[in-house]
């Protein structure tokens, strides 16, 4: 039988049971809040800087100029001072700019140490070498600095070669240190450029005079040669200097006459040498020819 | 009798009997409800007067006892430093303590390289110097992404306990995070009724 009004039979019993159910769970129920407390401090942190600086390269500029083999170079030592003028620890390395492709930079022995004095001339423990084009690595007193950290670095430089053989090279570099901590803090510092070169002695510059069937060409002595220098001098033949047309000879002129030339292509250089060290130069072309007799061009 | 009046009394019968059915559901359905809420109904009873007293409700309260100190050292690229600070619990219940917020970080190149991790020293009177020593810190965030988090440590009533602060700058910290700081953080410590 169904109830003729609103819901079956069934269906009010089930309602009825699950009102009670709910009521009977809600009046049970647990309590679910709990009790929180939170207090709070303060603070602050900073990031520190990098920066270091480098002193005292320029003092490497020199000019080679000696006698004999590549062991009688002079060792020129210098002092370098390194700080780390940043507020955190610094790794160090240092490279050499401006010897790519350079010919002497090869030939110029550098080694570093580090003292707690002055620099002498012998090298210190620890001491690393190498040249300018493939420069050592630092020694391990210099290879790292806390903040505010300095020490004195000492670097000496010599030629391994001859003067004759390395007269006239060149080379004008800087040296840069570069300080790192983690991976990308990075810094480099370097003081100004210096040059080293090697001892040639600088061409003459004749001047022409005929005077008769005279022509003398005179000069000045070059100005760069040393107080030891013995300067002697010839001329030869401008294309081809196998052909002596005067040897050498110490005065600062010499006389030629239409015969000296014969056999010349009328031009000619004079040839200055500083048999002391072996180096010698070569004058700018001087023109003479033969007109009944011997004229400067 | 006439066959109307069967038919009505039939129909009174089937109503109680509705009724009766109803009230059984009903009984039913307290019998469930009661069960499904667990617990032991044992109906043993006793009672005594006391005197008249008051009852108050407790309360959870955790207090900074020692400010933060930080060191004043500049970071760098792995370094670590470390602070420490106080906390007691003042209330009246346990407290389970939590890194709740990390606040006061603008990003920068710094603070997105910058780890801020907070560990309980369980030490009696530990000061920094025993914070590096610590075996883990529960607590380890970048200082832009300071997502709320448990310290695994419960403060009982009453007790007070050191917490390490470490700060530390990431190996692959940008070069333009040098110099920046990150001037005021403020970090939150929740207390939370077990």
């Amino acid at each position: 039988m169904t109830s003729t009004r609103g819901l079956t039979r069934r269906n009010r019993v089930a309602l009825i049971a699950g009102l009670c159910a709910f009521l009977v769970l809600a009046g049970t129920g647990v309590a679910s809040a709990v009790w929180t407390s939170a207090a709070s401090v303060t603070g602050s942190v900073t990031a520190a800087t990098t920066s270091l600086s480098i002193v005292g390269t320029p003092s490497l500029a020199t000019t080679y100029a000696f006698a004999g083999t590549a062991a009688q170079s002079p060792t020129i030592v210098r002092t370098m001072v390194v700080t780390n003028t940043g507020s955190a620890p610094l790794n160090y390395s240092l490279a050499v700019s401006g010897v790519a492709g350079n010919a002497l930079a090869p030939l110029v022995k550098l080694t570093l140490w580090t003292t707690t004095g002055t620099c002498s001339t012998t090298a210190g423990t620890g001491a690393t070498s190498g040249t300018l084009a493939a420069p050592p690595a630092l020694p391990s007193g210099a290879l790292t600095a806390v903040s505010g950290g300095k020490f004195t670095l000492c670097a000496s430089t010599s030629l391994n070669s001859t003067i004759a053989a390395s007269q006239g090279l060149s080379v004008t570099s800087t040296l840069t240190l570069t300080g790192i901590v983690g991976v990308s803090w990075i810094t480099t510092a370097s003081d100004a450029t210096f040059t080293q070169s090697v001892y040639q002695i600088i061409p003459v510059s004749p001047t022409c005079v005929r005077n008769g069937n005279i022509v003398t060409l005179s000069w000045t002595a070059p100005a760069n040669t040393t107080g030891a220098s013995a300067v002697t001098y010839r001329v030869v033949d401008a294309s081809n200097n196998s052909i002596v047309i005067k040897p050498y000879q110490a005065g600062l002129s010499v006389s030629l006459v239409a015969s000296d030339v014969s056999g010349s292509s009328g031009t000619v250089v004079v040839q200055a040498l500083d048999s002391q060290f072996g180096t010698g130069s070569v004058s700018l072309p001087i023109s003479v020819y033969v007109q009944g007799v011997l004229r400067c061009a | 009798m006439t066959m109307p009046e069967n038919a009505c009394a039939l129909e009174r019968i089937f109503s109680i009997r509705s009724i009766l059915k109803t009230l059984a559901a009903l009984v039913a359905a307290l019998f469930v409800g009661v069960i499904a809420t667990g617990g032991t109904y044992a109906l043993w009873n006793k009672s005594t007067n006391i005197a008249g007293g008051t009852v108050k409700a407790g309360a959870a309260s955790l207090v900074i006892s020692s400010p933060l100190t930080m060191p004043s050292t500049l970071l760098y690229p792995g370094l670590t430093t470390y602070g420490t600070f106080v906390v007691t619990n003042s209330g009246d219940v346990p407290l389970q303590l939590t890194v709740q917020s990390l606040t006061g970080v603008a990003s920068t190149s710094f603070s997105q390289s910058l780890t801020v991790a907070v560990a309980v020293n369980p030490a009696i009177g530990a000061t920094f110097a025993d914070c590096p020593g610590l075996a883990s810190y529960p607590w380890s965030r970048i200082a832009t992404s300071p997502t709320a988090g448990s310290l695994g440590s419960t403060l009982n009533v009453g007790a007070s306990a050191t917490l390490c602060v470490s700060t530390a700058l990431a190996l692959n910290a940008a070069t333009t995070a040098q110099g920046q700081a990150v001037p005021g953080f403020v970090l939150t410590i929740g207390g939370t009724q077990p």
